[in-house]
């Protein structure tokens, strides 16, 4: 993967179009629209899974939902859907 | 027996040969002649720097303010589109990094690619008014914030052009 396919797949993610014209490929463009898409969700960082969901899109369901346990058990460090695997009590 | 006065092509012999007295006088002629053209050659530099200085009419341009990257196209500001013009006298009197009231801008603008001299801290600012629901489009002023360069971009940070300052 080029980094022009990386940046367009972040483009696709965080629809990049929403908020500024985006040149492909131009890091510091992806960098000012990943800024404003960041602020415009109102969080400190943006969800990955959407990232990957992108990337992955070539791959069945079933194979994205597979992947994706795995990103949620060994790569990612705060998941969105299960804020606590383990199910301890708050 | 005719004389040459009367001979049909005796009007072609018009030079007459010179006598062995007149050889001395055209050589010194032809070399008082040299000497007079090599001496006003050799004057003529001395006496254009002797002249008075001219006064003129046209201003000097003084040099811009700040560092010109040669890397860069330059325009002057006041050839510069008028919203651009706007942006860029704001942002040359401002204390602080807030952008124009209903302009976005103030970001730390971090030069992943290198386009911009490296080892400066910039920001970036629209040119134009944000308006709910449109997105910013791709022109932008990008401020060297230490030493107050100014660069426009209608790419989206693609390529850029140095404002320069009067």
């Amino acid at each position: 993967m080029t980094k022009t396919e990386f940046l367009t797949a972040l483009a696709e993610a965080y629809d990049f179009a929403k908020y500024a014209d985006y040149t492909a490929g131009n890091l510091d463009s992806a960098d000012e629209c990943l800024a404003d898409a960041r602020a415009a969700a109102g969080t400190d960082k943006l969800d990955i899974r959407r990232l990957f969901e992108v990337l992955l899109k070539d791959a069945t369901r079933t194979e994205r939902a597979g992947i994706m346990v795995l990103l949620d058990d060994y790569l990612l460090e705060d998941s969105t859907t299960d804020p606590d695997p383990e199910g301890r009590p708050a | 027996m005719a004389s040459a006065d009367h001979h049909p092509h005796a009007h072609m012999l018009t030079l007459p040969k010179p006598s062995s007295h007149q050889l001395p006088g055209a050589l010194i002629l032809c070399l008082l002649t040299l000497l007079l053209f090599t001496s006003l050659r050799t004057c003529a530099p001395a006496q254009i720097t002797q002249l008075p200085a001219v006064k003129t009419t046209v201003p000097i341009p003084k040099p811009p303010r700040g560092n010109i990257d040669p890397a860069l196209p330059v325009l002057a500001l006041a050839q510069s589109p008028p919203h651009v013009q706007r942006v860029v006298q704001h942002l040359r009197t401002i204390k602080s990094w807030n952008p124009l009231a209903g302009f976005r801008g103030g970001r730390t603008f971090r030069n992943l690619e290198g386009v911009l001299p490296k080892r400066a801290v910039y920001r970036e600012y629209d040119v134009l008014p944000n308006l709910a629901g449109v997105p910013r489009g791709a022109e932008r002023i990008v401020v060297d914030a230490t030493r107050r360069n100014f660069y426009y971009t209608s790419d989206h940070y693609t390529t850029f052009t140095q404002i320069l300052l009067p």
